[in-house]
């Protein structure tokens, strides 16, 4: 389809693609969101690694290690990826009750 | 309190006095989730609202929107778990234990419900660090203090649920 498409394509020339179509190509690729999983006082700890292991498929020391993060630090990023798997991830931890956030990075 | 696989699926057994916790928590809770968001405190429509992004801009504002949607969705979804189990756990029969049949989603479900009304308890009576520290055995308990000791005891069945499902993730 785009190849009969003069604006994308011209015989002899190099593939042009619109700037505000590159964006979005981009965006739609581009791992620039951090997931965010911020300290609350009611979450147990237990509970936090259970959702980590549970949501993000992390192994139990990864979910401790991030747990200990948030719980000392007061946050930790547990995943960098694409606007939409960001916000996937975002509505499964919120749906687990956690305190989580999308933030570019 | 005790959750046992079967061959049919999972069975939560309880007695009289767990029951009482259990089912008050889930009456509770049921009155909440019935609740029309505009009718709720502030402080518990911003609960529901929830927040996608801090830096996010126009980017994540849309999507703040769709999020807001989806989280006000789980209400009705859990409402409707709630309403099936309380069909099944009574508090009239003191002496005997009750079973709850339950199958794995519904355990995370249950899970859910249950952390959803501590993190509830918690916005509406504004409990933080302190109260939650805080030592229960002294003085006079007024309803905050009441409200924090529901959150501990629900962070009990939460322990015992989650031990089970952790057997099922590895």
């Amino acid at each position: 389809m785009f190849a009969h498409d003069s604006r994308l394509v011209t015989r002899n020339s190099p593939v042009v693609v619109e700037p505000d179509v590159e964006e979005s190509v981009k965006d739609a690729f581009d791992k620039g969101w951090a997931v965010v999983v911020w300290n609350d006082p009611i979450n147990l700890m237990s509970y936090v690694v259970f959702v980590f292991k549970r949501v993000l498929h992390m192994s139990l020391s990864d979910a401790t290690r991030h747990m200990m993060e948030v719980h000392e630090k007061g946050k930790s990023v547990v995943a960098r990826e694409t606007q939409e798997k960001a916000e996937l991830l975002v509505h499964q931890l919120q749906a687990y009750g956690l305190q989580a956030t999308m933030e570019p990075s | 309190m005790k959750l046992t696989k079967t061959a049919e699926g999972w069975v939560l057994e309880l007695e009289w006095l767990e029951r009482v916790i259990i089912v008050t928590a889930l009456e509770q809770q049921a009155t909440h989730y019935r609740t029309p968001l505009d009718q709720l405190d502030p402080v518990l429509q911003a609960h529901w609202r929830g927040r996608l992004s801090l830096r996010g801009g126009e980017k994540a504002k849309e999507a703040s929107e769709d999020l807001a949607e989806v989280r006000a969705g789980w209400r009705g979804e859990r409402l409707q778990a709630i309403e099936r189990w309380l069909q099944v756990l009574n508090l009239n029969d003191v002496d005997q234990v009750q079973s709850l049949g339950l199958t794995v989603e519904e355990i995370e479900t249950l899970v859910q419900v249950f952390n959803e009304r501590r993190l509830v308890l918690a916005a509406e009576y504004g409990i933080g660090d302190a109260a939650m520290e805080a030592d229960l055995e002294s003085g006079p308990v007024d309803q905050t203090q009441r409200a924090v000791m529901e959150i501990h005891l629900l962070g009990v069945v939460l322990h015992v649920l989650i031990s089970a499902l952790d057997g099922e993730l590895e």
